[in-house]
């Protein structure tokens, strides 16, 4: 190649000239031009920032009762920067720590000061010389304020060339220690006067133990930190792995009682970590530490066992870990150290910052109940424990990793992405209160509200004032409106006892007193769907209990199975075998429009009743539950007497699959919509909000084609039992759509701020009016006609022009269940209405009637009626 | 005296026949940044590792300073097939860390990093491939070393190293209009990567496309972005921006006393200086690394072979266009993006490759000695 000109190159060097030119521009501009601001940028960004919770929205029923609110409340916040920059025996602990020393905790340091003072103050410069640079200079920040030294570079010049100790170089010292030591205590014990807390065991005691328990958590965080390094772990995901060695425990199904356990291991990592770290014990021991299990008192110890042990033979895994996290324990690492504390301790602190630095309050409200019903539905909420603590640390830790990184792979990114979420949503801050349950936690968004923060200035020069230089106000959460009414809530609790009292007292009359043994166990759910506009006024549950029980005894709510309280029986949810909500003769219905459907003649086809029946090929017949046999009868009749025959030889006659098909058209089979219960489709099954809240998860099952091979199966079906079950307001949707020919979606809330989740699409179909007719005019003769089921007890329901069907649901263990079901008035359908008495052992007609016949009397229920002009 | 004296001459030979210029330059900017890393390293602790790898970019300046330009230009294909395999060997056998494979494990615990080498590499190539050539006349002339670019590109897209990758097409750029190509077909060659531009885009992540756009807005970052997208672009200007006239002073500077700044001591390092040093500091050290490619550029155009003109020249393109690319994304002028600055950056690939660049510059540079026949001056 010839004839290269050079002046090829001076476009280049021009190039880069411009270059370069535009970089030192650059570098003038935010240098000289913008230094001062970014300066104080920087200041800005290595300030604390104090977050201040927002007010949580207000939960209300429906005529605007406070269901949950937010009280005014303050905490007790300890932060230990600030408190071992301003308080004498923080900083004798930390002098004392940093000559490897560590005489005791903050509370011996303050009883004892004097003493440790003195014997601190005879240090000669000769004992810097082991120390490294930064912790020189952190002994002396710390001499220099224990001896009241202003001028740093006194006690620096001192430390570099003096031979004599510091009592000698500086003999005022020893004065101004033991004067602050004196105002400490003062102010200290003051507090504790006004937090109510006895001293010695008081309030440096417990800061004691929170700054231990500071350390241990970091301890933990060291050691999984550590666990994760061989492996390209972090910290949180070995949270993760270790945590699915727990077996997870899942739903008990419906048929044959199977139950499926799932249980998941992290064995081959425990094993891979046993090896790497050549641990002497066995796997489970070393488990246990990084779960941070067993005796809490001996944990700071074992931790640091092991931590010495890894750096022993691993210390590669802990290259970095220490240096990192004894800088996190020296941040500004805030500790909540008492709740709601009392107004005169408030004052105090607001009053006297520089006296008690360190120390300072925080606006934190509290959450209460102040009606108390409801607690499934309404929730509650629940605040950061050590756990949550924990895993918001070590979530926080990856989440910084990631963002450091310069360049992410899809994994990484992925995981990021992952993480990020679960921090900024899912997680509890320290501080922090989420719904635990219920609204509360299904409408987290809304009620949450946005905190806002304060950025302060930490005391820099000794006596300063913290210098507030930012605020942003938090934004009050916003408030949701139930659906629920509490006055008709209380009014079917009050019917549910008054409806077992009158109930027992007929068996009595009636001579039938051994029969009243199972009502002594009230296990009711009472669901009203407003037809208006599908929402619901009454969802009872009994037993339940109360948010104190809640909060203090959880453990014996959970222990007591068979009573449930935990359980909203008018949901179904969670129950045991024997409680199984079978919906018996109410779900003669669904199997009666299915008839219609395919044959509208079928209203007028009569059938013999024997008393028994079976189908071709059975071994045995199935029985009426009149077994003398109601003779012959039409679809009207066979509904009013609720004949099982009649329902076995049509349901025989139309299949199993095509009832099934028309009951899940009707809503059976899925979860009823209302916000506190989705069907995720990813693990196949129906969640609640709140996990062990057992709202609908397990309810409303319905068995598919395949799977109901029996050849009696059709049968069973055909009268509501053993193929299906459903909630109370599973079966009040079913009448819902009788009276009107709309399959309900039931609304818990009525205003969700705009939070509240998609309605589920109802599958339409077409049913015509005039069979729908027919059936409203057999549910009528349930209760107006004296052949029918409801007749008996049945005259407040006459009165309040109630329609609808009884039913008694044989279980296998157990005693019957009661169900009443309906619609009222049947004139002008406005509320669908169902009642089931679980394991009551009487029909529906002997006790569910009376239930309801209770609640349309009282007044509550009474005031309604007559606001609808009735 | 007589030994004095043959020092001195030996000294002046060296002198004439070298590119000596660049040495004081890359000398002053070697020790500035081992300063920094010592800085970097906390100050109270020695750094052994950078000095050791600063020893090691003095012993590969001169061995590669020590070969021959003949040499040199007779290896150029088979280096850049060697790297070109290690580009290869490291997709299917590196090491991985981080879920990127770059490096390729030696013995003695060692590791290099190819890509780095692959630089050098094309230098040589693209310096051989145009110097043996007649002048470029036409873009067709460029499909083989255009595809000799492109192919270690690729392979260093897949490890992924998006930086290392997007400095190569500078390089190329450089080269091919140091080889001649005539301005007029220069449009074709500039517009065709704008037309690819929207493509590219399409196929960067989620996270790469949040950078581009923090820092489009960089002056309006919410707390959320800062913390996030923005988490690096904003610290590095924190750091420089608070620097101002002085700085904080060597080990002082808190962002990276506090270790707020990531990668400080890698693709972020001028930062750290501009926070300790300041204004006057980090004009200082721009101005000491900028002469670095001033000198290898002024150098280049003094020599008639074509092949020691290019790799002159393409040796100060290397240090200036990472030198513009590392200190443009720390300012916040370019869109973040993970390069590192050679000689300064921590890291044994980077600074041995920069030693060898320098020794190769002075290789080729060197003019051979008189040589008379030892029977000359016979009678």
């Amino acid at each position: 190649m010839s004839g290269l000109k050079t002046d090829r190159l001076k476009p280049i060097l021009w190039v880069f000239g411009i270059a370069l030119f535009l970089l030192f521009a650059r570098l003038f501009q935010l240098q000289v031009l913008e230094g001062e601001t970014w300066k104080e940028e920087a200041l800005r960004s290595r300030l604390h920032r104090r977050s201040i919770p927002a007010t949580r929205g207000t939960i209300t029923d429906r005529e605007g009762r406070v269901l949950a609110r937010d009280r005014a409340a303050f905490d007790l916040m300890f932060e230990y920067r600030a408190f071992r920059r301003s308080q004498p025996s923080a900083q004798l602990l930390e002098a004392y720590a940093l000559l490897g020393n560590a005489p005791g905790g903050l509370d011996y340091c303050l009883l004892e000061g004097e003493k440790l003072g003195e014997d601190l103050f005879r240090i000669h410069p000769q004992a810097f010389s082991p120390l490294t640079h930064s912790e020189k200079k952190d002994l002396l920040f710390y001499l220099a304020r224990l001896g009241g030294m202003i001028n740093q570079k006194e006690i620096s010049a001192w430390a570099e060339k003096e031979d004599a100790t510091f009592s000698q170089r500086f003999p005022q010292s020893f004065d101004f220690l033991k004067a602050s030591l004196e105002s400490q205590r003062r102010a200290i014990f003051r507090l504790e006067e006004s937090l109510g807390q006895p001293w010695p065991a008081g309030l440096l005691h417990q800061l004691e133990q929170e700054r231990q328990a500071l350390e241990n958590r970091i301890r933990l965080q060291a050691v999984r930190v550590a666990a994760g390094r061989g492996f390209e772990k972090s910290a949180f995901e070995v949270r993760e792995v270790l945590t699915e060695m727990a077996p997870d425990i899942s739903v008990p199904r419906l048929v044959g009682v199977e139950k499926q356990w799932e249980s998941k291991l992290g064995t081959q990592f425990m094993a891979d970590i046993v090896k790497r770290w050549k641990w002497p014990r066995s796997s489970q021991s070393l488990a246990e530490l990084l779960l941070a299990d067993g005796d809490p008192a001996t944990l700071a110890f074992r931790l640091g066992q092991l931590l010495r042990h890894i750096e022993r033979v691993q210390p590669a895994d802990l290259f970095g870990v220490r240096r990192a996290l004894v800088r996190e324990i020296h941040q500004n690492r805030v500790i909540r150290l008492r709740g709601d504390i009392p107004y005169e301790a408030v004052d105090r602190l607001a009053r006297l910052p520089e006296t008690y630095a360190g120390l300072y309050i925080e606006e934190n409200p509290r959450r209460v109940y102040p009606h108390g019903g409801a607690p499934h539905l309404v929730g509650l909420v629940r605040s950061a424990d050590e756990k949550d603590l924990q895993i918001y640390q070590e979530l926080r830790e990856e989440y910084r990793g990631f963002a450091r990184l310069l360049s992410r792979s899809s994994d990484q990114e992925n995981r990021y992405r992952l993480i990020r979420k679960k921090l900024f949503q899912e997680v509890i801050r320290p501080g922090e209160t989420r719904g635990r349950n219920g609204v509360e936690l299904a409408f987290e968004g809304a009620l949450r509200g946005g905190r806002g923060y304060l950025q302060i200035l930490d005391a820099g020069e000794m006596n300063a004032r913290p210098l507030e230089l930012d605020f942003v106000a938090p934004k009050r959460g916003n408030d949701i409106r139930m659906a629920l009414q509490m006055d008709l809530m209380e009014a079917a609790e009050d019917a549910v006892i008054a409806g077992y009292q009158r109930a027992r007292l007929n068996l009595i009359q009636d001579g039938r007193a051994a029969e009243v043994a199972p009502l002594k166990n009230r296990r009711v759910g009472f669901a009203i769907i407003d037809l208006i506009d599908d929402s619901l006024p009454v969802l009872v549950t009994t037993p339940t209990y109360s948010v104190e029980e809640y909060r203090t005894n959880y453990a014996s709510l959970v222990a007591r199975r068979e009573a449930g309280p935990l359980r909203h029986r008018a949901l179904g949810g969670g129950f045991q075998g024997h409680q199984a909500p079978y919906p018996g003769s109410t779900f003669k219905l669904v199997v009666a429009a299915e008839a219609l459907a395919q044959n509208p003649a079928a209203w007028d086809e009569e059938r013999e009743c024997h008393g028994s029946w079976g189908p071709p090929g059975s071994q045995r017949p199935l029985w009426c539950d009149y077994r003398a046999g109601h003779g012959r009868l039409a679809m009207r009749e066979a509904i009013q007497r609720s004949c099982n025959v009649y329902f076995y030889q049509v349901g025989w006659d139309l299949g199993y699959a095509a009832v099934w098909d028309r009951a899940r058209k009707l809503g059976f089979g899925a979860p009823t919509g209302q916000e506190l219960a989705v069907l995720d489709s990813r693990q196949g099954r129906v969640v609640d909000m709140g996990s062990g809240a057992w709202l609908e998860r397990g309810a409303n099952d319905l068995i598919p084609p395949h799977k109901a091979k029996n050849l009696l199966a059709p049968l069973h079906l055909a009268i509501g039992q053993g193929y299906i079950t459903a909630s109370p307001l599973q079966m009040a949707r079913l009448f819902g759509w009788l009276a009107t020919g709309s399959l309900p979606v039931p609304r818990l809330v009525l205003d969700g701020a705009g939070a509240s989740p998609a309605l589920p699409p109802v599958e339409k179909f077409v049913f015509a009016t005039e069979l729908r007719e027919k059936l409203q005019s057999a549910l009528r003769a349930v209760v107006n006609e004296p052949q029918g089921t409801a007749f008996h007890n049945g005259e407040v329901l006459r009165d309040f022009r109630v329609a609808g069907k009884t039913g008694t649901a044989q279980v296998g263990g157990g005693e019957n269940h009661a169900w009443f079901a309906g619609y009222y008035p049947w004139d002008q359908p406005r509320y669908a209405v169902a009642v089931f008495c679980e394991n009551a052992g009487l029909h529906g007609g002997e006790i569910a009637t009376l239930v309801l016949a209770e609640y349309l009397k009282s007044p509550a229920a009474r005031k309604v009626w007559e606001a609808l002009g009735q | 005296m007589k030994r004095r004296n043959q020092i001195h001459h030996k000294v002046l030979q060296f002198l004439k026949r070298t590119d000596w210029q660049l040495l004081p330059p890359v000398a002053g900017v070697l020790a500035f940044g081992w300063w920094v890393q010592w800085s970097v390293a906390g100050g109270d602790v020695f750094p052994n590792g950078h000095t050791i790898r600063l020893l090691a970019t003095g012993l590969a300046l001169i061995l590669a300073a020590g070969w021959s330009a003949r040499r040199w230009r007779n290896s150029a294909y088979l280096i850049y097939g060697l790297v070109i395999a290690m580009l290869v060997f490291v997709l299917v056998s590196g090491r991985e860390t981080n879920n990127a494979r770059r490096w390729i494990d030696l013995v003695g615990g060692f590791k290099i990093q190819p890509s780095e080498f692959m630089k050098l590499a094309l230098i040589l190539f693209l310096a051989r491939w145009f110097a043996d050539r007649p002048r470029l006349r036409r873009l067709r002339e460029l499909w083989i070393p255009g595809l000799c670019c492109l192919v270690p590109v690729l392979l260093i897209l897949a490890e992924p190293d998006l930086g290392t990758a997007l400095s190569i097409g500078p390089l190329f750029l450089g080269m091919v209009w140091l080889a001649g190509l005539p301005a007029k077909k220069w449009r074709l060659l500039v517009l065709l990567p704008l037309a690819f531009a929207p493509l590219a885009f399409l196929h960067l992540k989620d996270y790469q496309l949040e950078r581009m756009t923090t820092w489009w807005h960089q002056n309006a970052l919410t707390l959320e972005e800062k913390a996030d997208a923005g988490y690096h672009l904003w610290h590095a200007k924190m750091a420089i921006g608070s620097g101002r006239l002085t700085g904080h002073g060597w080990a002082q500077g808190p962002e990276n006393r506090l270790d707020r700044l990531p990668e400080r001591h890698n693709d972020f390092i001028f930062p750290v200086i501009a926070e300790e040093h300041g204004f006057f500091g980090a004009s200082l050290f721009l101005l000491l690394y900028a002469l670095i490619p001033i000198i290898a550029l002024w150098r280049a155009g003094r020599y008639r072979d074509p092949f020691t003109r290019l790799v002159i020249a393409g040796v100060g393109l290397h240090f200036g266009i990472h030198l513009v690319i590392n200190v443009g994304v720390s300012t916040g002028l370019l869109p973040t993006t993970g390069l590192p600055l050679p000689m300064v950056s921590f890291g044994g690939s980077s600074m041995a490759v920069s030693g060898l660049a320098v020794g190769l510059a002075l290789a080729v540079g060197a003019r051979p000695g008189p040589v008379f026949s030892s029977r000359a001056f016979e009678g």
